[in-house]
């Protein structure tokens, strides 16, 4: 019986500590999506602007300290392929954050088995003392 | 989605111990001061928008070829001169850059201003819808408080 709730017990250890990798694999999951939907907005926010400006407009990008002159048409190109490319980042780590819930649920159901199995194991015995 | 929370705990909130009353009362405390602080963040953001309409305005009366003191740093000045007060940058976000006149610059504060007061009025309701709930969880702690009181009042009576 030792031996049996020696390995439970090692096993449960272990369980545990992936579970505990799952909790912080989706804790930063989570803050990247976060910060995905903060840039989404901002550039959402930005192409209503431009689509506000008439064509002649000055538009200028910030390229490490310069201001580089841009064509509107350049500028609304660019920030829709970021809005894109934000939208496929989005629904990558979507998935992911599915993926990790299901395999955190199905660790913590085969932990919890383990430990009604311990728990079995040893009520069993201590019953066995006590006749 | 608050009122899904409603929903969901005013069906079971008698049959919840005092215990988990009391930790579901402290994790709304704490979202409702977390939302406060944005909230007041959203005040400073509307004070910068107004204070730069202010600032428009001021340059649309400024001459041309004004004197001025340009910064290099934060601490180093250089003279200048005012060549177009009629022109402004704006900047629109992510590393984009405008240039506009003045009148173009006040209605883009405008516009600007007008999605704060739409986000900041959100945001004081969800806030206001919490601090319901959390009045209803203060009603129903006092309940149980009352019951426990009476309960030992019961009880000793019964010993008598």
């Amino acid at each position: 019986m030792a031996e049996q709730v020696q390995m439970l017990q090692s096993k449960i250890e272990d369980e545990s500590k992936v579970l505990q990798t799952l909790q912080r694999e989706m804790q930063k999951y989570v803050e990247g999506r976060q910060k995905l939907i903060e840039q989404s907005h901002e550039n959402e926010m930005v192409k209503k602007e431009l689509d506000l400006l008439e064509p002649e407009a000055k538009v200028y990008k910030l390229i490490a300290s310069v201001l580089v002159s841009q064509t509107l048409q350049e500028s609304k190109e660019n920030v829709s392929k970021r809005l894109d490319f934000i939208g496929k980042e989005f629904k990558k780590v979507e998935d992911l954050i599915k993926e990790n819930t299901n395999k955190q649920i199905a660790k913590k159901t085969s932990i919890q088995k383990m430990q009604e199995q311990l728990y079995q194991i040893v009520q069993a015995y201590q019953q066995s003392l006590n006749k | 989605m608050s009122q899904q929370q409603e929903e969901q705990k005013a069906i079971p909130l008698d049959k919840l111990t005092p215990q988990q009353l009391l930790q579901i009362k402290k994790q709304i405390e704490e979202e409702v001061q977390q939302l406060s602080q944005s909230l007041s963040q959203f005040r400073i953001a509307n004070a910068k928008y107004d204070e730069s309409k202010v600032i428009l305005k001021r340059l649309d009366q400024t001459p041309k070829d004004n004197d001025l003191l340009v910064p290099i740093t934060a601490s180093l000045y250089v003279p200048g001169r005012l060549i177009n007060p009629q022109s402004v940058m704006i900047d629109y976000g992510t590393g984009y850059f405008v240039e506009r006149n003045i009148e173009q610059g006040q209605h883009f504060c405008d516009r600007k201003l007008q999605l704060l007061k739409e986000s900041q009025d959100k945001l004081s309701n969800i806030i206001n819808q919490k601090k319901q709930f959390m009045d209803k969880l203060n009603i129903e702690l006092q309940k149980r408080m009352l019951q426990v009181q009476q309960n030992q009042q019961q009880q000793q009576q019964q010993k008598k």
